[in-house]
């Protein structure tokens, strides 16, 4: 066991200094003299980029709160028709990426799209009504894809803790209503901002979609700096401020959630649902089935029509070359996540030490870094290596294998510590009582433990990465393309059409990996 | 003496749970340490076990030093056993596959002999293919007791074995316990807090103030 704390302890290390090295590129920008077109910067590009990041990002966070929110009330406390399947299907947006919901979007409410051309015939066409202002597109498309979070973290905590509670404040007197704001809310009020908190990052990290939309945020700074003016010293400091931006919203979730953190009764009661009738039923039902068709119907049924149209038009060897790699990406840097997280996670529960809680903190932080500020990060990090070293360190596959297990990490480490907190050092110290070693015990009896947690962090770090845009774009290879990247060059060439198959290609790889660990999300709760 | 505790010492922090304990055991005997919770009780039994160091203090099996200023012997290497309250049974594995687990020779055959052998003491054959979450508590515990007899420990350390049974099956066990540790000629230690298991079973009651 000492060899193995060892081990662990050295790993960690080395792996969180070199985290902190790359996170070190940006704000030492701080401390050395501006370029000229900083000042530029400073008084034009960055009270606009901010103050609409923060609309976009405060708007979806809003929509999103609602919509989660409310589905997962209604999915737990009520009985209706097709509940089971909505409960399930709710979770399916998650496998599609923003950027690819937004073409579908602006295609649907554009000139051509089916709604315009629908109203047209019918002679009810007034262009006014579709005047959509793009932060508000923004909004849409980023709370019809994003919802799931603040669903899945709600639901899951209502469905385990609401049954003690509902009950007793039926008897007590209180309606639907104030059971939702007294009850509901405030119960899962934790969970609701560890959601919330995950969408707010999502928007921030966004490049796809915004640049589309054209949406002036910080990721689009970032690049602009970097690759239109080749100021590379603005496009740090954009990553700087940008960072701080993430720095202070997880000190907000730091503090609401240590305020909101309450002490949850060791027996779980089921909760019986109540069963809706006449118009309420009507109308929750049409509720849901509102939501699912804009977010899975609508864009899965314009994907596949503009499938069949381009299924001649695409070259079908690029496309085998592009789904190659984008597995090839995604199994190597999910496998190194899984690794990675699974050594950090046993050091963090084998030493209860100060620097035990820097690691995984700085672990987790990775997932809260926009991936154009990673990109950015990543590359200068590889060139003053370069010059301190005197290597020839460019842009390749690993620089961008590096900074996608930096930038993924946190999220299979998360997942892989829950599974050892839930597992608890028990099991080994059994193990070694009956004459096992410590590795052992572990391989033995916790990884087949361990099964469930390592696999939801493999399929959600997996999905992530392929789905993934900044960072791919930035750091790949020359000429090298994934389906993202594919999507994101034919969005470009407003050939909307072609971006359909890769497209569905992405999006039907993360179903299948999404859905063993939604059915066992489903078994759990 | 078979284990010899030595002046031994052991805190959290600045919290001293025990200080200068001292103990010997004779081999084959049973021993029964009483006292209230918080006392250390459990950890103790963690420290013989090598799962915790103590501060100071030695601890010597049958001739071999297993805990002193200098040495700590790895649990896997103690030869001492230790049955948890929760019985910490590996979910996963059947009833069968938990027992054989215990056993330290890696010979299928052997394997297979001892784990026969536990099943049917243990009144457990019937149940051999079942998940341990499919056994009643009776049941887990003796699964435990099998799985901790099958790595043929030196001395076994029971943390308040009859915590979770009722009175009926708590009594039944007591007497079957006996019989068992008897037959295989364990030295057991045991912790409770209970004065009525320390009275039936033990040779010898050991008091923690």
């Amino acid at each position: 066991m000492k060899k193995v704390a060892t081990f662990s302890t050295i790993f960690s290390t080395i792996w969180i200094v070199s985290i902190l090295f790359v996170l070190s590129e940006s704000f030492s920008r701080f401390f050395v003299k501006a370029s000229d077109t900083w000042q530029h910067v400073v008084s034009v590009t960055l009270p606009n980029i901010t103050s609409s990041t923060l609309i976009l990002v405060i708007g979806t966070m809003l929509l999103t709160g609602v919509l989660g929110v409310l589905s997962a009330y209604f999915v737990v406390t009520f009985e209706f028709k097709f509940r089971r399947w909505i409960r399930f299907l709710l979770y399916f947006p998650l496998a599609i990426p923003p950027y690819i919901f937004a073409y579908v979007l602006t295609h649907f409410l554009g000139y051509t799209g089916f709604l315009q051309t629908t109203l047209r015939s019918l002679g009810l066409f007034k262009p006014e009504w579709f005047e959509w202002n793009a932060m508000v597109l923004g909004m849409i498309v980023f709370s019809m894809t994003l919802y799931p979070y603040v669903y899945i973290s709600t639901k899951s905590f209502l469905e385990r803790f609401m049954g003690n509670y509902v009950e007793t404040a039926r008897t007590l007197g209180s309606r639907s209503t104030g059971i939702f704001f007294k009850i509901a809310l405030p119960l899962a009020m934790n969970a609701f901002i560890g959601g919330m908190v995950l969408v707010a990052l999502e928007v921030l990290g966004d490049y796809g979609t915004v640049v589309y939309l054209n949406i002036p945020t910080f990721s689009i700074a970032i690049f602009r700096s970097w690759f239109a003016l080749r100021d590379f010293d603005s496009a740090l400091r954009l990553a700087g401020f940008l960072l701080i931006i993430v720095f202070i919203i997880l000190i907000i979730e730091h503090i609401l959630r240590k305020n909101t953190k309450q002490v949850m009764p060791a027996n779980v009661r089921p909760l019986k649902r109540k069963q809706l009738k006449g118009i309420k039923h009507v109308a929750l039902v049409s509720y849901f089935i509102l939501i699912l068709f804009f977010a899975l119907g609508l864009p899965l049924l314009h994907l596949i029509g503009w499938a069949f149209i381009t299924f001649n038009r695409i070259y079908w060897n690029d496309f085998g070359s592009q789904l190659f790699n984008t597995m090839f990406l995604g199994l190597v840097v999910t496998s190194a996540i899984v690794m990675i997280g699974f050594v950090i996670g046993n050091y963090t529960r084998l030493k209860h030490t100060p620097w035990s809680v820097v690691v995984s903190k700085i672990t987790l932080l990775g997932y809260s870094i926009p991936g154009s500020v990673m990109a950015i990060l990543v590359l200068f990090a590889f060139i003053t290596l370069s010059q301190q070293f005197n290597l020839l360190l460019t842009t390749g596959l690993g620089m961008l294998m590096y900074g996608l297990i930096i930038r993924y990490l946190g999220l299979g480490y998360q997942n892989i510590e829950w599974g050892f907190k839930k597992i608890g050092l028990k099991n080994n110290e059994i193990s070694q009582t009956l004459g096992k070693t410590y590795l052992q015990g572990l391989f033995q009896i916790e990884v087949p433990l361990l099964k469930s947690s390592l696999l939801a962090a493999f399929a959600l770090v997996f999905i992530d990465v392929i789905k993934e845009l900044p960072l791919t774009l930035n750091l790949r290879p020359f000429n090298y393309h994934t389906l993202a990247t594919q999507v994101y060059r034919y969005a470009g060439d407003e050939r909307l059409f072609e971006a359909a198959i890769p497209s569905l290609a992405i999006i039907f790889i993360s179903m299948v990996f999404l859905y063993p660990v939604i059915a066992s999300v489903n078994k759990e709760d | 003496m078979f284990l010899e505790v030595k002046n031994l010492t052991f805190a959290f922090g600045q919290t001293v749970l025990f200080e200068n304990l001292n103990m010997s055991i004779e081999a084959g005997s049973f021993t029964a340490i009483l006292g209230p919770s918080g006392k250390g009780k459990t950890t103790l039994l963690r420290c013989l076990a090598g799962l915790e160091k103590p501060v100071s203090g030695s601890i010597v099996l049958d001739g071999n030093t297993l805990t002193s200023d200098e040495i700590h012997v790895e649990p896997h290497a103690r030869k001492v056993g230790l049955l948890f309250q929760d019985y910490a049974l590996f979910p996963h594995m059947s009833v069968a596959d938990n027992i054989g687990y215990g056993v330290r020779k890696e010979d299928k055959a052997f394997k297979k002999m001892i784990v026969n052998e536990l099943l049917g003491m243990m009144d457990l054959k019937d149940f051999h293919h079942r998940k341990p979450s499919q056994c009643s508590g009776g049941q887990q515990q003796r699964i435990a007791i099998a799985r901790a007899l099958a790595s043929q420990p030196k001395v076994l350390c029971l943390d308040e074995p009859f915590s979770n049974l009722d009175q009926e099956l708590k009594e039944r066990m007591r007497g079957l316990m006996k019989v068992w540790f008897k037959q295989k000629g364990v030295t057991v230690i045991m912790v409770t807090h209970d004065v009525d298991d320390a009275k039936a079973m033990a040779d010898t009651i050991v008091e923690l103030k």
